[in-house]
């Protein structure tokens, strides 16, 4: 769990200032950076990996230019490189939640402040501070959450049993020793430790929340001196390079080892396809009835039970999801035939919580707005959905769906359960090569798998997906 | 003292807007007309928030056109946000009197002598979502008057209230600013405020154009349109 906690905090910490500067100064691309930050949210972890050896690693560009300066190259191997990878992950989601976070300060307190003189002290505690409190429980909360139950960057940048974390202690359990009541008992105790953490967050800070766009307002963001304008050209500068450096390695080295594609190559890829629309589709219908389930109960205990209880399954853990669906079906399905199917339902269920924070505030204005108004129409329950829901939500589910396909589809996940040698998703065949050292390969496969989750996205997010209709309007 | 605006410009994004008027410290003025004539620009622009890029906006024999918001002799009030949430009714009061002032003594018996005269000393140690929102309006009218700026800018500050408190607040207002000669500069869409508050009118048309009228003459040209 510390792995974790320094993680959350590092990334937090990091975010503030870089997301502070992005936000108040104007620069050359600032939009597209931020359009771009909004995509990294679905970086596949095994590119992060590489990203991160190529970067940072023995060979990487860091430890050139250190053994240029005639000092002592540094190992990435442990702590550092688990910090690392899940800040190269977790930084960009921050910085775009808090972005977030200085957009819905309210222009009238800003002009109060400059109206009451506010220098940057002043300016920092009564305006930035009481935001800052309001929103950065929940993002370290979310951040702490994902970094305990992703075993990947600790299994491959960990470099032994000292700089382990939770999940990857399940991971050895279950496939190493076999051990599944070890397994069952770590599990429990994470599972208990993070929802109490969820209920602590979600009662500081309410529940969490995704907001989808960001408006930037024009007007001026505080005071600003000589100082702070080039402690903010740092921050900037920082980012950008910390965040766009690697993927540009990954893309270059992509280009520089391009293939023709082999036959398995294209078949991870679709399976990876697959099972990314499976977990979409579970995900989108689950989500849907949840949000419609939670705002139109009336008891309140039962409401904040099946919202807090829909939330929580933020803190299961992929792997123990996975292993208990193995033990429940094991004896009834050929699971390595279906494994596609079981990784679909588990991406689509476990990422249920990402969707719900995208989806239910939304649902909860539409019912607060509209309730009323459906009550005296008499519009069915059965239609709610179809009639008002989807329609005035359309651009959020669309966010949804290509956060869930573009997240699943760079997912090692739990197929390593059930896959065996012959079926597999682009993950998984990306793993076995740097498993066997075919970097050469596993340099285009990356960046395959990186241009599969940023087009997906960018498609689902932006793309017309009214082609059906429109086809039927011109008939 | 005067305060007058001669053909001053305010742009504010693509639109711009132009007025000109005066007013004598002591009296009134109302920015009246349909939403979206540009009402709330010069009120900005007054206060600093928009720039002034044509004209010259002049109070007591100076330009003011320039210079910063905290330095002009306004305190806006706005439609909403006008407190800080996480500050005690007194401890929004109290930034009135700079942002380093501390609840001393001295500063405190000033803040307690406001608090009193606009009804809010039983809500001091509240916080902003928990008290009315007429209650609102009274601690930033407060936070207001401690800054003894002679003019006051309020851009439809009571919207969001009913009738008849909106009429009380107003009353509130027009009672303190007589006794301390203050200036109000009103922002509404309400005849029946441009009443209340009397004084000279400026009125805006959805072309964009403006026109002053001195209080007698509005009323007479325009009374039997606006209570039809």
């Amino acid at each position: 769990m510390s792995q974790a906690f320094l993680s959350a905090t590092l990334s937090l910490l990091l975010a503030i200032p870089i997301s502070r500067a992005i936000y108040r100064n104007e620069f050359f691309c600032k939009n597209q950076i931020i359009s771009v930050i909004g995509i990294l949210f679905v970086l596949p972890i095994l590119v992060v990996i590489l990203a991160v050896i190529n970067v940072f690693g023995i060979n990487g560009i860091i430890n050139q230019f250190v053994s240029f300066l005639a000092f002592e190259k540094f190992s990435i191997y442990g702590l550092v490189g688990i910090l690392t990878g899940h800040i190269l992950i977790n930084l960009p989601f921050a910085v775009r939640l808090l972005i977030s976070g200085w957009s819905m300060i309210p222009t009238e307190q800003v002009r109060l402040a400059k109206q009451l003189g506010f220098n940057t002290q002043a300016f920092f505690k009564h305006i930035e501070l009481p935001m800052l409190v309001k929103i950065a429980p929940s993002i370290f909360t979310i951040i702490f959450l994902y970094c305990s139950l992703t075993f990947s960057i600790a299994l491959v940048l960990g470099g032994g049993p000292s700089a382990t974390t939770m999940e990857l202690a399940i991971y050895q359990t279950i496939i190493f020793e076999g051990d599944l009541s070890t397994a069952a008992r770590l599990s429990t105790l994470q599972l208990i430790l993070l929802t109490f953490l969820l209920i602590l967050a979600t009662r500081f800070t309410g529940n969490m929340f995704i907001e989808q766009t960001i408006i930037l307002k024009n007007e001026i963001r505080g005071p600003k001196t000589l100082l702070t304008h080039w402690i903010d050209c740092f921050f900037i500068i920082l980012f950008c390079l910390f965040i766009f450096l690697p993927i540009l390695i990954i893309i270059s080295k992509g280009l520089a080892n391009i293939a023709i594609a082999t036959d398995k190559l294209v078949l991870s890829a679709m399976n990876s396809i697959l099972v990314a629309l499976l977990a979409t589709f579970i995900n989108l219908i689950f989500s849907l009835a949840l949000c419609l389930l939670i705002v139109d109960e009336k008891r309140k205990f039962l409401k904040i039970f099946i919202e807090v209880g829909s939330f929580s399954i933020i803190c299961v853990s992929p792997l123990v999801f996975g292993t208990a669906l193995f033990l429940i079906l094991f004896e009834h399905i050929d699971l390595s035939a279906n494994a596609l199917l079981l990784t679909g339902l588990t991406n689509g269920v476990l990422m249920i919580p990402i969707s719900l924070a995208i989806l239910l505030p939304g649902f909860k204005k539409i019912k607060a707005r509209y309730g009323k108004l459906m009550n005296i129409l008499g519009v069915p329950r059965t239609s709610e959905l179809a009639k008002f829901y989807v329609p005035l939500l359309k651009k959020n589910i669309k966010f949804s769906c290509a956060l869930v396909f573009a997240l699943s589809i760079g997912d090692l996940g739990v197929i390593v359960l059930f896959s065996g040698d012959d079926i597999g998703t682009l993950p998984m065949y990306l793993y076995r090569l740097i498993g066997s050292y075919r970097m050469d390969e596993a340099y285009f496969v990356s960046m395959i798998l990186l241009l599969l989750a940023f087009i997906s996205f960018w498609l689902i997010e932006n793309g017309n997906l009214n082609v059906f209709k429109r086809k039927q309007m011109s008939d | 003292m005067f305060l007058s605006a001669s053909k001053c410009q305010i742009k504010n994004g693509g639109f711009s807007v132009q007025c000109d008027f005066s007013v004598e410290i002591g009296n009134h003025l109302s920015l009246f007309g349909p939403s979206g004539s540009g009402k709330s620009s010069v009120l900005l622009g007054l206060a600093g928030f928009l720039p002034i890029i044509n004209g010259d906006l002049v109070y007591d024999d100076k330009s003011i056109s320039k210079i910063e918001p905290k330095d002009r002799p306004f305190d806006l009030i706005f439609q909403e946000n006008n407190l800080f949430p996480h500050l005690t009714v007194s401890r929004n009061i109290l930034l009135g009197l700079g942002a380093k002032a501390k609840m001393d003594l001295q500063n405190s018996r000033i803040v307690n002598e406001i608090l009193d005269l606009v009804g809010l000393y039983k809500e001091r140690n509240r916080l902003p979502q928990d008290i009315s929102g007429g209650q609102r309006s009274r601690a930033a009218i407060a936070r207001s008057l401690i800054r003894k700026k002679p003019i006051l800018l309020l851009d439809e500050p009571f919207a969001a209230l009913d009738f008849e408190l909106k009429n009380e607040i107003l009353a509130l207002l027009l009672r303190v600013t007589r006794k301390n000669n203050l200036s109000i500069i009103l922002v509404s869409h309400d005849p029946r405020d441009v009443q209340y508050l009397g004084g000279d009118v400026v009125l805006f048309s959805e072309n964009g154009q403006t026109d002053f009228y001195k209080n007698k003459s509005f009323w007479s040209k325009f009374s039997y349109k606006l209570h039809s």
